[in-house]
């Protein structure tokens, strides 16, 4: 069974998607500072052409890859892993990978293989790559479907609780040919769906890690696909560096009574930009929207976010909290929709910033439309420093000063994530956050 | 082994303290009285080294290895691991830290700066568990943030577990029974006498007597206007309260 795009023999349907992305790409405009999505992250320097895909040819020798300890440690208690290298699924390494003819209740699979698959797994795969063809994607969705070739698909049938690990990793690329590193820049266009059905339950990680300071991109998408009552722990990490430009896009899509709560761990790029859609499509569809952030130097941090309440009783909870220092930029933009048809609902949206340096920088822009009358919609959003009480309480129990400033701005952002219900997701983000180094939490002007 | 002498400090621009002359033995329990704005808590956060609170003139020496030293000299950090504790008045809320592990870097920290080797987690929750009960404390708060959604009562007891674990040799307590019921102030004030012994000085702030029923001092001290007026043994609080604070405030 072919594990990588070299093997990829691609289906005519993705075939013909991904050549109208292609054609939708030639000559599409990107976001300028008049786009008011894109209104504080400037795209001045950024064009697609700046960075080449990395072909076949290119791989490098991914076979002799091993991943980092602190990455194989997180992931240890899993049941399933995927490892990808650049983009490229490494079988060796990986735990548990299986395709839907194997288990008709489980798939943790290669999105390639998936595709490959002359079942189920390909129909549904192609279920929500074609729905997502159809729609408005943007030139940076396009570029994701147009130049995809791997990525994971999980789809979860059976009753079993499993704990699941995405892995991408990057890194210079040696060049197969002349074993010379590649130092141009390259892109990665990974990409993820993952199917939950009904009644089932799941924790996966998902985790984005570059090996060292690589410039690069990565354009990246994720589909989470909630049936009814299904309930997900997810956590997205994401580590990837000074010198890369990210782009990643994740739709949420959640059935009747199903909740999902979903955490996010970001270390800023230059710059680093997630844009969560998430749909609340039928009553009672619960979810928990938690996003925390670190950023110094001049990192660059920008989070989208829409939330459409749908239907009737719909819950979403959105906690968004980082901390930025340096002459580094944090971005929130939060739209929250509340339809007419969505009476009952429940929303809550919080964006709270520690600003550690006179030189670095927040915007915050919520956006609430309310169409029902019958809603509860809360919004809140802070800029603060750290206090002279809480640093001098920390000290006057031995704590030193650097150190008590590590711990608060630690917590700042375990705040958030130890708002996750499930311990395998908090456990490795958080085993994250107490790896950042020490400057991130120094103001560092 | 703490050294009070004609003690002046402002508070920004304003001169709090204007001349306090106090002295503790190891093993004595002192109580300061006074009204409110009469400098207690103020004589606390100096000798614990709250920034902004700045010395004038005289002197706040403490016996370290033996020897009287200033310590305004020592940075905050410094002087707790040296063994000066102050159980705040307003315990400070820290999301994001469980109590546990701000418990175990504090104690940690005093283990290094004693060139002692420091605890692992898992003996560190042990003994931690163990220390709990001075207080009666369910070990299900360990693992919270630090005083996050606690209540008053629960936040001065988690104020006293850490004196448990820090084992200072000077307490200072302040204000710990205010915002107590009755209950509490006893959960509190136990855990407090369990912690004496006659190695260990405590200095107890407080506005009223009701605490001194439940932890008897060696001496009472009255503060007003920034300077101890009036000195005796714990019969002085009765009289304070039976008279009331205006027959000694200046």
């Amino acid at each position: 069974m072919p594990t990588s795009a070299s093997g990829l023999t691609k289906p005519e349907w993705l075939r013909v998607s991904q050549q109208e992305a292609q054609e939708r790409l030639v000559g599409a405009a990107l976001p300028t500072g008049d786009t008011e999505a894109w209104r504080y992250t400037s795209l001045k320097n950024f064009t697609f052409d700046k960075y080449s895909l990395i072909s076949d040819g290119r791989k490098g020798d991914q076979a002799a890859y091993a991943p980092p300890k602190e990455v194989s440690a997180v992931v240890e208690s899993a049941d399933r892993v995927l490892y990808f290298y650049n983009g490229v699924f490494l079988p060796q390494i990986s735990r548990g990978a299986q395709g839907l003819t194997e288990s008709p209740s489980l798939c943790v699979s290669p999105l390639s293989k998936a595709l490959n698959d002359s079942g189920r797994s390909s129909e549904i795969v192609r279920f929500f790559l074609d729905r997502q063809a159809n729609a408005d994607l943007g030139a940076f969705g396009d570029y994701n479907l147009a130049h995809f070739t791997e990525g994971a698909f999980v789809h979860i049938k059976g009753s079993e609780l499993l704990k699941i690990a995405v892995v991408h990793l990057y890194g210079n690329i040696k060049d197969q040919g002349a074993g010379a590193i590649v130092q141009a820049p390259f892109s990665v266009c990974p990409r993820q769906v993952y199917y939950f059905g009904e009644n089932t339950r799941a924790e996966v990680i998902e985790l984005h890690v570059a090996a060292n300071n690589i410039s690069f991109f990565v354009s990246s998408a994720s589909d989470l696909i909630l049936d009814r009552a299904a309930q997900v722990s997810f956590g997205l990490g994401q580590w990837l560096g000074d010198e890369a430009f990210v782009v990643h896009d994740v739709h949420l899509k959640l059935s009747r009574e199903a909740e999902l709560e979903y955490c996010n761990f970001a270390v800023a790029s230059s710059p680093l930009r997630n844009e969560i859609i998430c749909d609340l499509l039928e009553a009672g569809a619960s979810v928990k929207l938690l996003s925390s952030y670190a950023a110094t130097d001049k990192q660059h941090i920008d989070n989208s976010s829409a939330i459409f309440h749908r239907k009737g009783e719909t819950r979403s909870e959105q906690v968004v909290k980082g901390v930025v220092s340096g002459s580094a930029r944090a971005i929130f933009s939060g739209k929250l929709r509340i339809e007419q048809d969505a009476q009952r609902s429940d929303a809550s949206q919080l964006n709270q910033n520690l600003l550690l340096s006179s030189k670095a920088e927040v915007d915050t822009r919520p956006q609430l439309e309310v169409y029902a009358d019958d809603v509860k919609a809360a919004h809140g959003a802070s800029v603060g420093e750290l206090s002279a009480d809480e640093i001098f309480y920390l000290e006057s129990r031995g704590i030193g000063r650097d150190e008590a400033k590590l711990m608060l701005g630690r917590g700042y952002i375990l705040d958030v994530i130890g708002r996750v219900g499930s311990t395998f997701v908090r456990q490795a983000l958080k085993s994250m956050v107490e790896r950042l180094p020490a400057h991130y939490f120094s103001g560092g002007e | 082994m703490l050294k009070i002498t004609n003690l002046h400090a402002n508070v920004g621009d304003k001169e709090v303290l204007k001349g306090v002359t106090l002295t503790i033995n190891p093993g004595e329990v002192h109580a300061i009285m006074g009204p409110n704005g009469s400098g207690k808590s103020t004589l606390s956060k100096v000798i614990a080294g709250y920034p902004g609170y700045e010395i004038t003139s005289g002197k706040v020496e403490f016996e370290v290895n033996g020897k009287m030293i200033d310590l305004s000299e020592l940075e905050p950090e410094a002087r707790a691991c040296e063994g000066v504790f102050l159980a705040f008045q307003y315990p400070v809320e820290v999301p994001g830290i469980t109590n546990l592990a701000f418990l175990h870097a504090a104690f940690n920290a005093v283990c290094r700066h004693h060139g002692a080797p420091e605890m692992s987690e898992e003996k560190f929750a042990k003994f931690v568990a163990e220390k709990s009960k001075i207080v009666e404390m369910d070990p299900r708060f360990l693992d919270r943030g630090v005083n996050v959604g606690f209540s008053g009562g629960e936040k001065k007891r988690n104020e006293i577990l850490q004196m448990a674990v820090l084992s200072p040799r000077l307490a200072i307590l302040d204000e710990t029974d205010s915002g107590l019921d009755i209950d509490a102030l006893k959960i509190v004030a136990g855990g407090v006498n369990k912690l004496r012994s006659a190695e260990r000085g405590i200095l107890l702030i407080t506005h009223y007597q009701r605490l001194l029923d439940f932890i008897k001092p060696d001496f009472v001290h009255i503060l007003s206007a920034g300077q101890i007026v009036k000195s005796g043994n714990s019969s002085l609080a009765l009289e304070l309260e039976k008279e009331g604070y205006n027959a000694y405030i200046r």
